[in-house]
């Protein structure tokens, strides 16, 4: 039987190779698209290291000269910003779903800042790149950072209160660390301030690491350096973090806005717009959803060519083939048989297809054309057999899907009235 | 004609399944010629993109470095002292890529984001925006920095829920700022990046120092030259030559200003995404045609096997044709012939289908640039989906496809001995 089938695969040779070599390319296409959604799957499904749910980004305002609502506070312009920005802060804390707030400086949530600087161990060649992050207090507990093992946020929290910065965990030979040092050794050292290296420094406590965003791969460690209200400047670029109960999560945005001018200016200084993380995340995310879609298209594409070459092919060879399967009904075949004959001989072609495609997918590897995935890189092998595999099923789905109506089609022959033409 | 009606009646799953799969490729291949082609051709208010050069990028390298020290858009200043007055310029135009996104609302009403990009008088003259009401400001408002404002239909209702003859003269407060609208123009897609904005201010022609984000050129802003007819190669010549001047000067700081092989046409501009050295135009042409490649592939292997079939049955025609001395030539050209019609209703399938993506989903996959957010989704004018170049291309895509998919498989039949095609016939 098995030699049948491939004896009667070898006889229409001319045209199974190129559904051969259509299968090859196909494949070979659907699995870089696979090994891609797979890097992006795999990416997102990684802890980010916060917690943006039912939290909003507001942004703050500050009115040009040239505004006629342009107060001109002189020599009290500094004390006066800063002491307007505290009363809206209070008043974003009054409201009463208001659960945290907090303001930042590139720690927002899928923000992909790349401000970064070194940290330099005293007395020591010791080195660690960082990002480099500005938070108030309040800002782990508001974006939902988690503590690092032997913390908790309230003490980290008040760490922050006492001006001293935080970082997120890290081990030796973390990325962007020069030297023998991980993160509980940093806790006894003291580094020099990045922004001021005449002053020196202890590390309050540890963060579990945070992602920039939930699409990235690879990132730095991070360094968190408190903002004192009391110190900030003129007009600073600060964005307000705002954490809402979620019982109290609804329509936050019309409400805030409605209340938004009565309550939320004040002096020169005011809030120019609010948005929650979520939209923020759809913005940033855009482009990679664009890329995403395009790739399953020509894979849905690619499927169904597969999908109607095997249709058409196998719709003319049932029809050529008539005689020679009625004469093998008469001779006893049964209805299935017929059907998993012609499905056999189309998986028959994919599994000779297979291990070109898999020899090209390796290439396709070792020349390092594919997605690259964090610290794991271009490919594991884990990665290799999953992507491979889902390939395969892919491409199998499609050819029984193919064949199977000319194959049902095959099975309706009447052998007496196929056999009378002859 | 009527033997492919017949033909493609008698087998109406072969026929379903090429004519599917023809209208798929070329559906598939159309989206992508049409992400391509509204990036190149003339289009509203970008009429002019072939003719424009533009230039904006501000590469600082430390003296004999290969490595720079920063690279972003161009000060105000520098990008004045490169473009101000070029003898073979005809116009020459100095804006902010990115639109800064503001809170705008008519003084007393409600405030609500608007994408505000700043730009001169020339602007308005290199693009050719659809005034609905009024005019673009003038030199004379940008040198004297008068507030005034030229605003998009959209914002114009939202602002002041008036028409847009109404809306002309009236004061739009931008960032709580008043600025008094000269002109109300169609709304603009994103397609056209560099028109796009919803609202376009002044730009500071003489911004007080320092200006930019170093003394050396860099900053936010870009520039645009129209040269004269023929004049394009001058005015790089000219550019380079002030480049060369301002280089000169900046020895003294023991810095080099490179200007990434600026200016440069519409392609380069859009290749634009890292650029410190002239973008490489040629790679994503290679890679845009072997994407074609591919997507022409797939589904000629599929359409020849299904030709080489349907040829098989009528190998006694032929025969018999070539019997009476019909020449070889004429019956592959034949064969051709007939299946470039069963293409090319395919290839109508795909081009509508495409137009109808185009017009209605086209904002899910285009996407105007990583970093670059904009309030108005990207859509597709009339102008646009309906352009000339599209259609052409589909043309010569199926004639392409036919070739491949026909030209084999029609050869082999013609080549047939006639005795023996007649013979076979049982």
């Amino acid at each position: 039987m098995k030699r049948k089938l491939l004896r009667q695969t070898l006889n229409e040779w001319r045209t199974n190779i190129w559904l051969i070599v259509e299968m090859i390319i196909v494949s070979a296409i659907v699995w870089y698209i696979n090994d891609y959604l797979y890097v992006q799957t795999a990416t997102r499904l990684e802890p980010t290291g916060f917690d943006a749910s039912h939290v909003y980004m507001v942004e703050l305002g500050h009115l040009s000269p040239e505004s006629p609502r342009y107060t001109d506070y002189g020599e009290e312009k500094l004390e006066r910003n800063r002491s307007d920005l505290r009363v809206i802060l209070d008043a974003i804390r009054q409201r009463p779903e208001v659960e945290s707030v907090s303001l930042s400086q590139g720690a927002e949530p899928y923000f992909q800042n790349f401000w970064g600087t070194g940290l330099k161990v005293v007395d020591d060649t010791t080195s660690i790149s960082v990002y480099y992050r500005q938070i108030s207090p309040e800002h782990p507990r508001t974006v939902g950072y988690r503590p690092a093992d032997g913390f908790t946020i309230e003490q980290l929290e008040e760490v922050l209160r006492q001006g001293k910065p935080l970082v997120t965990e890290f081990d030796y030979g973390s990325r962007g660390v020069r030297g023998h040092i991980n993160s509980t050794e940093l806790l006894s050292r003291r580094i020099y301030d990045p922004m001021d290296t005449a002053v020196t420094l202890t590390i309050g406590g540890l963060l579990k690491p945070v992602k920039r965003t939930d699409i990235e791969t690879r990132s730095f460690i991070s360094y968190f350096e408190p903002i004192d209200i009391d110190h900030i400047g003129v007009t600073p670029q600060y964005k307000i973090n705002v954490r809402v109960r979620p019982e109290a999560d609804r329509d936050f945005i019309g409400r805030f806005n409605a209340d938004r001018e009565r309550l939320y200016r004040s002096g020169n200084t005011y809030i120019a717009g609010i948005k929650s993380y979520a939209q923020v995340q759809d913005k940033f995310d855009r482009e990679n959803m664009v890329t995403i879609r395009k790739y399953v298209a020509v894979m849905a594409f690619m499927l169904i060519s597969v999908f109607l070459g095997l249709l058409g092919t196998f719709w003319f060879r049932t029809q050529q083939r008539t005689s020679e399967i009625a004469m093998r009904k008469v001779n006893g075949a049964t209805d299935s048989s017929v059907f998993r004959r012609l499905i056999g001989e189309g998986l028959l072609m994919l599994a000779i297809a297979t291990p070109p495609a898999v020899l090209i997918d390796l290439l396709l590897c070792h020349y390092e054309l594919n997605a690259v995935y964090g610290l794991q890189g271009y490919i594991t092998p884990g990665r290799f057999v999953i992507t491979v595999a889902a390939t395969t099923l892919l491409m199998a789905l499609m050819v029984i899907a193919g064949i199977w109506f000319p194959a049902h089609k095959a099975t309706k022959i009447e052998p007496a009235r196929a056999l009378a033409d002859e | 004609m009527k033997q492919i009606w017949y033909e493609l009646k008698s087998q109406p799953v072969i026929s379903a399944v090429t004519i599917i799969g023809t209208a798929l490729a070329m559906f598939l291949i159309m989206v992508v010629v049409m992400l391509h082609q509204v990036e190149v051709i003339n289009l509203a208010p970008e009429t002019q993109r072939d003719r424009t050069l533009y230039l904006g990028r501000a590469v600082i390298y430390p003296a004999g470095s290969d490595s720079y020290w920063g690279c972003s858009d161009m000060s105000t200043s520098m990008a004045v002292e490169l473009t101000d007055c070029l003898t073979d310029a005809e116009i020459a135009s100095i804006y902010s890529l990115s639109p800064d996104e503001m809170l705008v609302n008519a003084e007393g009403s409600p405030t609500f984001t608007a994408d505000v990009k700043e730009a001169d008088d020339g602007f308005f003259r290199i693009m050719d925006f659809n005034f609905m009401a009024g005019k673009p400001f003038t030199r004379a408002d940008v040198d004297s920095r008068l507030r005034k404002a030229v605003i998009t239909s959209s914002v114009a209702r939202q602002a002041f829920s008036a028409d847009e003859k109404s809306s002309v003269g009236r004061t739009l407060m931008i960032n709580d700022v008043p600025y008094q609208v000269t002109g109300v123009v169609a709304d603009v897609s994103p397609v056209t990046d560099i028109a796009y904005a919803q609202v376009w201010i002044p730009v500071d022609l003489t911004p007080p120092a320092p200006d930019g984000w170093s003394e050396y050129g860099m900053g936010s802003v870009r520039a645009l030259i129209l040269p004269k007819p023929g004049r394009a190669e001058a005015v790089k010549r000219e550019v380079n030559r002030r480049l060369a001047a301002v280089n000169t000067r900046l020895t003294a700081d023991s810095v080099r200003l490179d200007i990434a092989g600026a200016p440069y046409g519409h392609e380069y501009q859009k290749t634009d995404t890292y650029p410190e050295h002239l973008p490489d135009v040629g790679k994503e042409r290679r890679s845009r045609w072997m994407l074609f490649g591919i997507l022409l592939l797939i589904p000629a292997i599929n359409l020849s096997s299904m030709t080489r079939s349907r040829l098989a049955r009528r190998v006694s025609e032929i025969g018999v044709r070539r019997a009476f001395g019909c020449t070889r030539m004429r019956i592959v050209g034949d064969i051709l012939a007939e299946n470039m019609v069963i293409t090319l209703i395919g290839g109508i399938i795909g081009l509508l289908l495409c137009i109808g993506f185009g017009a209605l989903l086209f904002d899910a996959i285009y996407s105007v640039g990583s970093w670059t957010f904009y309030n108005m989704p990207a859509t597709l004018s009339a102008g646009a989906l309906f352009d000339w170049t599209i259609g052409a291309y589909a043309l010569l895509f199926c004639f392409v496809l036919n070739l491949i998919s026909t030209g084999i498989p029609a050869i082999r039949a013609a080549r047939v001995n006639p005795v023996e095609a007649i013979n076979k016939k049982k």
